[in-house]
């Protein structure tokens, strides 16, 4: 009876180990999907056009991880706007999961400027050694520069987001 | 007479549809897919020493920690150095380097929320292989994407959001390890309000290097302007980028010196490791009026659209518009089917 008790519990117990190392990969999202920046009436001043994203990072190892991030300049037939840039510190909500911490960045200075190649990725947040574990959402918005000369349309890019744990 | 219900089940559909899309949409944030490099619970990548000619094995969990069933691409990637130094891969689709080195046994998965499968993949490192730190990584991409909806203002931009996760795999291949950089030219660069300096350095080495060093400006006669120092994150051997710092104060237009020192730091444990080697370089560069005007242009910042946790303001525009356009199809429906009424009646 005890036996069959400890080889229940010991199942148990793998199985529960084995579900939690299933879940424990790192994986990140982002909201919305497809997002539209803040319409921008072309008045001869430089401006600038934003939106916002929402990054959700989970199953974070110890080592802490990496967001880079790219777009090709938005473009509307030939005409093309600037670069985006995220203009400051993204913001945090509250981290969930058993034993999280809020990530701390290391080493990035705001604003950054989004490069536009896929080889001109940016790092535009991470979370350093020991931080950012558990699930952490991170809030972050964009600028896009909007110049004087800049004609009127509706502009199209695809921004890349891309999530990794802290690698070589 | 032709029987009416077929076509009237068949708008109703169209509007029920029309209606509850747009609101499933907005609540349905899809498959989110997670990869766990298998055997590396502590690094959280993949680390191997493979000498050239041999082949290395190993194993992700792919996982969907997402409310709906999706499928995902899997594929490897080159690695190099980032903007801002850092490892970043090519995602683009086109593999050069290392990337090649990488075969996955699937290309794309589809899970159920909550599932996760094992996927293996080999690393054959060529027999021609040089010596070196190489890295590649393993991508996970949600295949399909949500759509959101159109709108046409006088200037804006829709952005289209791909999100990747990423394991990086390096490969040790045995050798003697060298640490060389090239300092390139230094121009400066910026807008709305910020100029920075940019600084070409390429490293010549075979190793992965945390360097640090110090920019010093100077006047075309020889004052000292600013000192810059700074620490570079990751820095891929065989890899090049232009470094941009932050000038504390504005250069006006002129002629320059930069002293540029980089202490070049292998990797080790993580963090950088002591000091290997120095270099040094001197550069001149010139600050244009044009340059001036492009980083300190005048600009008008608006507000980030409200959050609503569903996306930006043009998606609950979109949705009321949607709205409207079924109020009014259902209406439509009405008066049609009131007049085959009073016809019939």
């Amino acid at each position: 009876m005890k036996r069959r008790a400890c080889s229940l519990l010991g199942a148990l117990v793998l199985g529960c180990s084995f579900v939690a190392a299933a879940r424990a990969a790192f994986s990140i999202s982002v909201l919305p999907a497809t997002v539209t920046s803040s319409a921008v009436t072309l008045n001869g001043v430089d401006q600038t056009s934003t939106f916002a994203a929402t990054i959700t990072v989970s199953g974070a190892v110890n080592t802490g991880w990496n967001i880079t991030a790219w777009a090709p300049l938005p473009t509307s037939g030939s005409n093309t706007l600037g670069t985006l840039v995220v203009p400051s510190q993204p913001t945090l909500g509250a981290c969930s999961g058993g034993g999280c911490s809020l990530p701390t960045p290391t080493g990035i200075t705001w604003p950054v400027t989004v490069g536009t190649t896929a080889g001109g990725a940016t790092k535009i947040y991470n979370a350093d050694v020991s931080t950012g574990k558990g699930t952490n959402t991170v809030n972050v918005t964009f600028n896009i520069p909007v110049l004087a000369s800049a004609l009127p349309g509706t502009y199209t890019t695809t921004l890349t987001v891309i999530g990794s744990n802290s690698g070589p | 007479m032709i029987d009416a219900t077929p076509r009237r089940l068949a708008i109703f559909g169209a509007l029920l549809v029309l209606v509850a899309a747009p609101a499933a949409h907005a609540t349905n944030n899809g498959p989110v897919f997670g990869l766990r490099a298998l055997g590396n619970p502590t690094r959280g990548y993949f680390f191997y020493n493979v000498v050239p000619g041999a082949t290395h094995g190993g194993a992700i969990i792919v996982s969907n920690t997402g409310n709906r069933t999706g499928t995902v691409k899997l594929y490897p990637a080159d690695a190099t150095t980032g903007r801002t130094t850092g490892t970043v891969y090519l995602t683009n689709g086109r593999i050069r380097r290392f990337g090649a080195w990488v075969k996955l046994a699937r290309r794309s998965l589809t899970l159920a929320p909550g599932a996760h499968a094992q996927v293996n993949f080999t690393v054959r490192v060529p027999a021609s292989a040089k010596p070196g730190q190489w890295v590649a990584g393993v991508v996970a991409e949600a295949a399909a994407r949500a759509q959101g909806p159109r709108v046409k203002h006088k200037a804006n931009v829709r952005i289209r959001i791909r999100n990747l996760t990423i394991v990086a795999v390096q490969v040790n291949v045995p050798g003697t390890p060298t640490f060389g950089f090239k300092i390139g030219p230094v121009r400066t660069a910026g807008q709305r309000g910020y100029q920075q300096v940019l600084v070409h350095f390429a490293s010549t080495g075979n190793q992965l290097t945390k360097p640090a060093g110090v920019v010093r400006i100077f006047a075309s006669k020889g004052r000292l302007l600013e000192t810059l120092p700074f620490t570079m994150d990751t820095f891929l051997p065989q890899t090049a980028i232009d470094y941009p710092m932050f000038l504390t104060k504005a250069l006006p237009p002129g002629h320059y010196r930069a002293a540029v020192r980089l202490d070049i730091r292998g990797v080790a444990g993580g963090g950088a490791g002591p000091t290997r080697k120095s270099v040094v370089a001197d550069a001149m560069f010139t600050v244009t009026r044009n340059d001036v005007k492009q980083a300190f242009t005048s600009s008008k910042q608006t507000a980030p659209p409200a959050s609503d946790g569903s996306g930006s303001s043009a998606r609950t525009w979109a949705l009321y518009a949607t709205g409207a356009v079924g109020a009014l199809l259902l209406a439509l429906v009405v008066f049609q089917l009131g007049r085959r009424r009073e016809r019939s009646g």
